[in-house]
């Protein structure tokens, strides 16, 4: 059995994190072993990644490195031995979300490609697509942090409509990139149940092929 | 040949001002250890302060990222050759990229005593690819000149190893710090030869190299003649 590595990409407040979950559940119930991984989480670069933001150290090449590095441990550590082990590895974000945030900030696109090119392929990426005026509604509960709303860019001294333009940003970016990174689109503005719907026959048809 | 341009003459100085309006200058020293590259950036730094010009030194020093990391028995396993690199590029982007930017934009002279050559070199040492550790430096500021300290594994080993017990001498000559030493070397002068073809190693910069062999007086008029003619307009040149 040869695992399968899923990737979910998209705004932020787009989703990836509740389905994310919600695929794991799934995907258990039908037999399959699952691990979980999201952006930050390693063990080595997820606490200069929360210094960095923390002393608003916002240099877009070294902010970039510091997720690479954290990637590159997680590939090593979590995601090659699960995939090996025929698991299905979920994946809440991989090298699209770094490189949107870093190109959106000016760093060369070819650069980026070229620094994350460690990175084994996904077998599926589903983007979670939502517009900002969603987004922005979905934040009504937790206001935006500073990183989120991009306001180093210097969009908007108003940290809402900072978030709205910075996330318009990076959702042109992923369109742009939709056919490159072989993206598979997904209307992410509806409830949950309804978004599940248009998930699961893609990760379904994926999982039973293997 | 005790020296040579790697990539042809010197800029011609006029056209080297005209084409750098914006900043200062960045020379940078690479080379096995105890190639001399700390005297040469320092009698660099002397004759361009006697000079007027206002210059930092700068060193290379490992990742405080990759030592915390190495020292602590939970993370050691995590620390690959990959992780490594790109905690240090990160932390080296932090602490030497951005500073020596702003330093450049304010028309000084830094002068760095190891810069992204080491980096590679030691990348490439452990395992990694050569490609991608030079892209991964790319994003440094692009040096004006490298003066590459040209020398063989052999002597560098002994030079680092002279003031260590003969026990330790003998089985590290012998064993892993020999073999890494000559994986450096051989990184080095793959990336002389990229400068050579007009390759990015990772800029396209000139490249110096002095043999460490030669007469170290020989070397610095060779450096100085080199810096010179970055600092100086045509036919301003004053005497050594």
């Amino acid at each position: 059995m040869t695992g399968v590595l899923i990737v979910l990409e998209g705004t932020d407040r787009s989703g990836r994190s509740t389905h994310a979950r919600r695929l794991e559940q799934h995907l258990r119930y039908q037999g399959r072993g699952v691990t979980r991984t999201s952006l930050a989480t390693s063990l080595l670069a997820a606490d200069p990644i929360r210094a960095a933001k923390r002393q608003r150290r916002m240099d877009p090449v070294e902010t970039v490195l510091l997720y690479a590095a954290d990637l590159a441990e997680r590939i090593e550590q979590v995601i090659r031995p699960s995939l090996r082990a025929g698991l299905v590895v979920l994946a809440d974000r991989y090298v699209y979300t770094p490189m949107a945030r870093a190109e959106t900030r000016g760093v060369d696109a070819a650069w980026l490609e070229r620094v994350f090119s460690f990175a084994p392929p996904p077998d599926l990426t589903l983007l979670l697509d939502v517009d900002s005026a969603t987004a922005v509604a979905r934040r009504s509960r937790h206001a935006p942090d500073r990183h989120e709303a991009g306001m180093d860019l210097g969009l908007s001294r108003d940290t809402i409509q900072s978030f709205r333009l910075f996330q318009d940003r990076l959702r042109d970016w992923f369109e742009v990139h939709t056919e490159r990174y072989d993206f598979q689109r997904i209307d992410a503005r509806g409830e949950p149940e309804a978004v599940a719907t248009l998930i699961e026959p893609f990760v379904d048809a994926l999982v039973a092929a293997r | 040949m005790a020296a040579r341009y790697d990539r042809g003459m010197p800029p011609d100085p006029a056209q080297a001002l005209e084409s750098r309006p914006r900043r200062g200058l960045l020379i940078v020293a690479e080379g096995l250890d105890g190639s001399g590259k700390s005297a040469t950036v320092e009698g660099i730094g002397r004759w361009l302060e006697r000079r007027g010009r206002k210059v930092r030194i700068v060193a290379w020093e490992p990742s405080e990222l990759v030592t915390r990391a190495a020292a602590d028995p939970r993370s050691r396993t995590a620390l690959t050759a990959r992780v490594a690199a790109l905690l240090a590029a990160a932390d080296a982007q932090h602490r030497i990229g951005l500073p020596v930017a702003r330093r450049l934009e304010r028309d000084e002279v830094v002068l760095a005593d190891r810069y992204g050559w080491t980096a590679i070199a030691r990348e490439v040492a452990r395992g990694l690819e050569l490609d991608w550790a030079v892209n991964l430096h790319q994003s440094l500021p692009v040096p004006d000149l490298i003066l590459y300290h040209r020398g063989d594994a052999g002597s560098a080993i002994e030079r680092a190893l002279a003031t260590r017990p003969p026990s330790v001498r003998s089985a590290a000559v012998g064993a892993a710090y020999g073999q890494f030493v000559e994986r450096l070397l051989a990184t080095f002068e793959a990336l002389a030869e990229r400068s050579r073809r007009g390759a990015g190693t990772p800029w396209s910069s000139p490249v110096l190299a002095l043999d460490v062999h030669a007469d170290p007086a020989a070397n610095a008029r060779l450096a100085r003649d080199a810096v010179r003619a970055l600092v100086e307009p045509s036919g301003a040149r004053r005497p050594a």
